[in-house]
């Protein structure tokens, strides 16, 4: 009791050194300092204690930050950090890119002679026919893979509830540790 | 904002904090430098007294402001420009201090760390109340150490960082009354320690 009392007070008297105490609150305390001499004195340690935290860790101080530190930190950002720069900047290099390219795709046309053009055409339309085989293969390929994997899904799903909600809960678990991941390779990257 | 001319260490340190900011976002040269130069020291301070580990706190000082300059554009002028990376600084500590040990702790377990000895400026003082007051200044510091994350933050940003009640609030997003209660019981939780160890003369 008599402790809990001691904390109320103590507490007002800390409210009272910060100033945070309106006016007829303080002034009975002020009142009350005249007459009781522990809290007199409580209000002396309290007061005693804060300047001491104050010169204590407040004294003017260094970490040894190496020199070049400040250097080092900015290259680092500057570099490391590509989102920071504005859109019209980044709008600027991509036309730069375009410019450049057509260019060098021009230069390259002037340079080419009539014969190698008509050589390189004949190469163009082979290697056009192949890439065509190619893509053809890779479409039946894939579009045989995505009937059989219709087909097992709707095994899957006409099967159980269950199992719904299990594939479900996986997917869900999957991009969770999925996000996980990234924010992960994120944070590495900046502590290096 | 106004010197569009080509970047000049003199005009660049005699800018205040929200020109450089304008002026490093906007990507002139030396900007952002000049304001990690500006904020090193009391940031690796805060962060070390956080942490508790001289090379962790370099770490952490400069993942810090790595993170600033990718926020840069983020800033808002209307707040102070300090306030705001003490917030980040802090939210970076605090986050650090949780993927080490994912509870709160006080850093005195963890004394195994690469401990730094801050040196302090003694101006003017005897030899022996020099002694006498660093004897004292490691008393303190050896007691913010041991006191829990939630305590040790708020005794930090009020009696190192000298920051008002009001800035405390914005940095650490804790209402007013904890910050103030928090801060009432920490120091209370101080001086039960002095006296645990038996030690007068800091406010008794």
């Amino acid at each position: 009791m008599t402790n809990n009392h001691h904390i109320c007070e103590s507490e007002k008297i800390a409210a009272y050194i910060e100033g945070d105490l309106e006016l007829e609150p303080r002034e009975a305390l002020e009142e009350h300092f005249k007459q009781c001499d522990r809290c007199a004195l409580e209000l002396r340690e309290q007061r005693l204690f804060m300047c001491e935290l104050d010169s204590a860790l407040a004294s003017p101080f260094d970490l040894a930050v190496p020199a070049n530190f400040a250097q080092i930190v900015a290259v680092r950002a500057e570099s490391d950090m590509r989102g920071v720069r504005s859109s019209a900047e980044n709008k600027r290099a991509f036309q730069f890119c375009i410019i450049l390219g057509l260019a060098a795709f021009v230069l390259l046309g002037a340079a080419a002679s009539r014969a190698e053009l008509a050589g390189a055409a004949t190469s163009i339309s082979r290697a056009a026919g192949v890439l065509g085989l190619i893509a053809r293969s890779i479409f039946e390929a894939v579009a045989g893979v995505a009937s059989l994997m219709r087909i097992l899904s709707q095994g899957l799903i006409a099967d159980s509830p269950v199992a719904r909600v299990a594939g479900l809960a996986f997917i869900a678990v999957a991009v969770g540790i999925l996000s996980i991941l990234i924010v992960r390779y994120h944070r590495t990257r900046l502590v290096d | 904002m106004s010197s569009s001319t080509s970047p000049n260490v003199l005009i660049l340190s005699s800018a205040n904090d929200r020109e450089l900011v304008a002026s490093a976002a906007g990507g002139l040269e030396g900007g952002f430098e000049e304001l990690v130069r500006r904020y090193q020291r009391p940031i690796s301070a805060y962060v070390y007294r956080m942490v508790g580990d001289y090379e962790t706190a370099l770490d952490l000082t400069q993942e810090i402001f790595i993170k600033i300059y990718g926020s840069l554009s983020r800033y808002r002028p209307e707040f102070k420009f300090s306030t705001w990376i003490y917030k980040i600084a802090h939210n970076a500590a605090i986050d650090h201090l949780r993927r080490g040990s994912g509870r709160e702790r006080s850093l005195v377990s963890g004394t195994d760390g690469d401990q730094y000895d801050l040196p302090i400026e003694s101006e003017g003082l005897t030899p022996e109340q020099q002694t006498e007051r660093e004897e004292r200044r490691v008393e303190i510091e050896t007691v913010v150490r041991s006191l829990p994350t939630a305590y040790r933050e708020l005794i930090v940003l009020r009696h190192s960082q000298d920051l008002t009640y009001e800035e405390i609030v914005e940095v650490t997003g804790l209402p007013l009354g904890t910050v103030k209660n928090r801060l009432f019981r920490a120091r209370d939780l101080m001086r039960q320690q002095f006296l645990n160890r038996g030690i007068t003369g800091i406010g008794f």
